[in-house]
């Protein structure tokens, strides 16, 4: 200060930035206001941006040094309160708020970070069906990522050996909240990943608040579990708890029980697939057999009846043959012989019993007109009848004599 | 022989060409040595899937940060 009272741009400047940092509310402020004019300087890391309101705006400073654990990022129009103090830039005599930390206004931070850490690997294509990779039916081997103490690990262990009796489990422990949680989690996924017989990993905790939870929403696990060759397996909290690493993992379980249901199935269930499995391929095989066999007895039953029918045809041709030669025969015989015909008749004629007893011939029946062919059936005085070929007569027998005519 | 060549496969990989060959059985029109070949590849499969379920051992082992393995010892066992 000289001694006219004039005083240079810079000795205004410190004089005002000194009374600024001696003020005791200005050094550890709340301003409550929305982000407008927002750049992030890429190489230094450093925010800059205003806050404003209605009437006012603030110029804003946000160093590396006290960004850098932002869970969020902040933008255009978001209505957020910055901790700060407050302080004089001397270079362009503004005063400026030097931020210390900086939350959303109306939601959590850490909702915030979670909803905006989601939407940006969403729209990378980290959570896309598509890359999931696909469970193994049976893992020969299981890796698991959880704390060795608590809950999860029990319930898991406990549900994995009631469904499938016989497998192998390899556990890398680790922190599963707090800052430490995150790296230590990536270390076990990077080694178990590498160990070959593990076909599948786990990677699970109990319940807890979102901050308990929170190591599971890390950038750096979710583009680690994105990366894995292993196909892993999020099980992070109860039912209602979703965490980046759940939509990342090739599967959700919502319970540590639930994953253990999961990633093995009961093996009963799949002795019995199995037992069905085989009984299609011995059913098959035996089906194929009886239709060979039928196609056998079929194509020799045709052989047989074709047999059959050649016989058949021939005797045809026979009798046709045959039947040729007796007509031909016959008619033959029948011209030959035509002539001889009526003489045929005439001697047919001449044996008929009634041109015989037309010479003189009778014959006798008793009274139930049976034929009395000899002397032995009569009885004297016993009424008989004397057929003539011109009428008959009833006769009395008076006497009977037996007499040997011819000589048997 | 097919058994040996399916000693390395996984329960899944077994049964997989175990459905591909009952379908194609069930499917195709195999002459009676193809059927005969497939069936005894099939029982051979469904053997060494059966084997896989019982033969493994349960065993829970913890990955130290040295790399090495060490059983766990879980809460209520001896």
């Amino acid at each position: 200060m000289n001694e006219a009272g004039i005083y240079t741009v810079s000795q205004v400047s410190v004089y005002l930035k000194s009374l600024l940092l001696n003020d005791r509310l200005l050094q550890d402020l709340y301003v409550i206001g929305e982000i407008s004019n927002f750049k992030l300087h890429k190489p230094s890391g450093h925010m800059y941006f205003t806050l404003k309101d209605n009437e006012s705006i603030m110029r804003c400073v946000f160093f590396r040094r006290a960004n850098k654990d932002l869970k969020f990022a902040p933008f255009e129009g978001m209505k957020v309160i910055a901790r700060g103090n407050l302080s004089l830039y001397e270079r362009s005599g503004y005063y400026q708020l030097y931020i210390e930390d900086l939350r959303p206004e109306g939601m959590g931070t850490l909702f915030l970070a979670y909803e905006q850490l989601k939407e940006k690997l969403q729209k990378e294509g980290l959570f896309r069906e598509e890359n999931k990779k696909s469970l193994p039916i049976i893992p020969r081997c299981v890796g698991l990522v959880t704390s060795s103490s608590g809950a999860a690990i029990k319930d898991f262990l406990t549900t994995l050996r009631r469904r499938f009796p016989c497998l192998r489990v390899i556990i890398y422990p680790t922190a599963v909240q707090g800052r430490e949680a995150p790296p230590q989690i990536i270390e076990a996924l990077k080694k178990l990943d590498i160990i070959e017989d593990i076909d599948v990993i786990v990677l699970t905790r109990g319940g807890g608040s979102l901050e308990e939870l929170w190591a599971f929403n890390d950038e750096e696990l979710a583009r680690t579990i994105f990366k894995m060759n292993t196909p892993v397996v999020s099980a992070v909290g109860h039912e209602i708890d979703f965490t980046i690493a759940d939509f990342v993992a090739d599967k959700r379980a919502s319970t540590p029980t639930a994953a253990a249901e999961i990633i093995v199935p009961e093996k009963k269930d799949l002795l019995k697939h199995l037992v069905m499995q085989e009984h299609r391929l011995k059913s098959r095989l035996k089906s194929q057999l009886k239709e060979k066999n039928m196609n056998l007895e079929n194509l020799s039953r045709a052989a047989a009846l074709n047999y059959t029918r050649e016989k058949i045809n021939h005797g045809y041709q026979r009798t046709d043959e045959i039947w040729q030669r007796l007509v031909r025969n016959l008619f033959y015989s029948l011209k030959l012989k035509g002539a001889g015909l009526n003489n045929l008749e005439e001697k047919l004629q001449a044996l008929s019993p009634l041109m015989i007893m037309g010479r003189g011939y009778t014959f006798v029946l008793n009274n139930k007109d049976l034929l009395v062919g000899s002397v032995d059936i009569l009885k004297v005085n016993e009424m008989v009848k004397v057929v003539f070929h011109d009428g008959e007569a009833d006769c009395e027998v008076k006497r009977i004599e037996k007499k040997e005519l011819f000589d048997h | 022989m097919p058994a040996k060549k399916n000693v390395k496969m996984t329960f899944e990989e077994a049964l997989k060409k175990l459905e591909i060959i009952i379908e194609k059985m069930e499917s195709e029109e195999l002459s009676l040595e193809d059927s005969l070949r497939n069936f005894e590849e099939g029982m051979d499969l469904t053997r060494h899937c059966r084997k896989l379920l019982t033969d493994a051992e349960h065993k829970v082992e913890i990955l130290l940060q040295s790399g090495e393995l060490e059983d766990f010892k879980e809460a209520g066992e001896a």
